[in-house]
């Protein structure tokens, strides 16, 4: 089951009672995003799509929380409801594989080109903007995917990037761009800025949950998210060409912004709420000239609330960091058997791995912290035994408390890169590792013998059978 | 858009550098919409006074008019490279 586009997978959450249509008057501040950070907190954190919008009445609506929730996100893996977390990651790993299968094609007359703005253009009166937290230096597009290719490599559909930014709307027809230098987006805005070229972008909003979830992980500078996504979707993903440059848009995305980066300059932005649930400072980042804006009819603004978790952005990319850092230790490791970086963008990243010999649960560690996501993020990092659930924090816990000897197995590696948004990074972008081998010793380390108890019902045939005597 | 008055005062920065960027697109009035062409501060009419009042912003988050060129550049300018 695949969605091609976003209306397609809110179909599909409104069958399965995942979706709220919010009709009651909505303001844009503070409604909205009081609104969407209540729906998080509820169990199953529907989607919320809001029709009656303050000042946009006829002629707007929102959607929030699309991706909020692990049952949201099984559906857009194309599983069960009911899949584990866990399930999940396994059937996001398989997918990793099936690249090769990917594919794309293109349309004609995309649905994302229906209604073409190119003149006057006012981003504030096209699309129903808001502030996402209070002190926001501004009203943020927080799920905006920006399009960049590399000038050296138009033709090359693998470099062509996708990345989900944040970007400030700072005057009508300006956008405010932050992106990490390490990120491909920013490499190939420095290429262009150092030959003196404005490059161009595209800013996609309300695109299929698969393209979201790519677009928000890590992937080699040369892998392909649109080709990622139809690995997911199991069929060819759809793409338009701007009308303006050369790049390649989805298809049924609501909206798209075509624009071009203003090279040798840079402008004041934020701060902005982000995700370790602080304000970042304000920064020099840069800015994007809007050329033209086209988007579907009636289109739905997608946006995320983005504050103290859990939020639909820990769900949006708790997976797409934990997979990849899962493949990178695999490859050379091969006794791990699970990783859980779904805490802020992977500031903590817990490892199941068998023991090859002692100290090995600190020697995974090592390489965790060496990931090319791990290198500024993975802060502390958890190595727990391989028949111990790395997403179960009670199993998790039971091993720190059951296996930890303070004195050898917890170690700080000092003065090291860190992620400049988490708080206690100081100066940013400096930090320090902990590693907490939370493993069983193997030979030639040793702890006092003891006898583990044995589990039960280890094929869960009990379980099913009480569960069928609950449901009656 | 309407003309544009740049001679407002911002809200946050202070400097009168601020315009009317955008009013409700309904045509109810709901709102008006400022930006300034200094800070790249933003806000909307409707916005509590906390926001929309210079004496009851928190000041945590003012803006000196000297910090704006000054703050932390995220991705340096590089040097243009020679045409050869
Ligand atoms: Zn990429
Ligand atoms: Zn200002």
């Amino acid at each position: 089951m695949s969605y091609k586009s976003l209306r397609d997978f809110l179909s599909k959450l409104e069958e399965e009672k995942l979706l709220i249509h919010y009709t009651d008057p909505v303001s844009l501040e503070p409604d909205v995003r009081t609104i969407l950070a209540a729906g998080m907190n509820m169990k199953d954190s529907p989607a919320i799509l809001m029709n009656n919008i303050d000042g946009f009445l006829g002629k707007g609506r929102i959607v929030g929380n699309v991706c909020g929730s692990w049952k949201s996100n099984a559906l857009m893996l194309g599983m069960q409801t009911d899949a584990t977390v866990k399930e999940q990651f396994f059937r996001m790993s398989d997918l990793w594989d099936k690249y090769i299968e990917g594919s794309v094609t293109y349309i004609e007359q995309p649905p994302c080109q229906e209604v073409v703005v190119d003149e006057n253009i006012n981003l504030f009166e096209l699309f129903p903007l808001h502030r996402v937290n209070e002190h926001d230096g501004g009203f943020y597009l927080s799920k905006g995917l920006v399009v960049t290719k590399d000038i050296d490599e138009p033709d090359n559909l693998a470099v062509e990037n996708v990345g989900v930014y944040r970007m400030q709307v700072q005057h009508p027809d300006v956008i405010a761009l932050h992106v990490m230098p390490f990120h491909d987006g920013a490499r190939h805005i420095k290429k262009a800025e150092e030959r003196g070229e404005a490059l161009p972008v595209a800013i996609c909003i309300g695109v299929p949950p698969s393209l979201a979830t790519m677009a928000s992980t890590p992937l080699d500078y040369n892998q392909s998210e649109y080709i990622f996504t139809s690995a997911i979707d199991g069929e060819p993903f759809e793409l338009a060409k701007c009308i303006g440059n050369d790049l390649d848009v989805p298809a049924h995305a609501e909206i798209v912004i075509e624009g071009e980066v203003i090279p040798g300059k840079r402008f004041y932005e934020g701060p902005f709420g982000e995700f370790p649930g602080s304000y970042s400072g304000a920064k020099q980042v840069f800015n994007i000239k809007v050329k033209r804006v086209t988007h579907r009819k009636d289109p739905i603004f997608e946006t995320l609330y983005i504050g103290r978790p859990w939020t639909e952005h820990d769900t949006l990319i708790g997976l797409s960091t934990s997979v990849p850092i899962y493949k990178q230790l695999k490859a050379t490791m091969p006794e791990v058997k699970c990783v859980n970086a779904n805490f802020q963008h992977g500031l903590s990243v817990i490892v199941a791995t068998d023991l090859k010999f002692g100290g090995y649960g600190k020697t995974v560690a090592m390489r965790v912290a060496t990931t090319p996501h791990g290198i500024s993020y993975a802060k502390n990092i958890i190595i727990v035994d391989g028949d111990v659930d790395p997403f179960n924090l009670e199993q998790v816990i039971w091993a720190i408390n059951c296996r930890v000897r303070a004195d050898k197995d917890v170690t700080v590696i000092q003065n090291t890169p860190g992620f400049q948004l988490d708080p206690t990074s100081n100066p940013p972008g400096m930090g320090n590792k902990l590693i907490i081998d939370a493993t069983t010793p193997e030979y030639p380390d040793s702890i006092r013998p003891f006898q583990m108890i044995d589990l039960l019902d280890t094929e869960g045939t009990m379980q099913t059978k009480l569960e069928g005597m609950l449901n009656g | 858009m309407a003309e544009k008055n740049t001679n407002i005062q911002c809200v946050r920065c202070l400097s009168e550098t601020a315009y009317l960027a955008a009013s409700a697109p309904d045509g109810s009035g709901a709102w008006d919409l400022y930006c300034c062409s200094y800070c790249n501060y933003g806000w909307r009419t409707t916005e509590g006074s906390e926001i929309t009042d210079v004496t009851k912003r928190d000041p945590r988050f003012s803006v000196d008019k000297n910090e704006v060129e000054s703050v932390f550049c995220l991705n340096p300018i590089p040097k243009l490279l020679n045409k050869e």
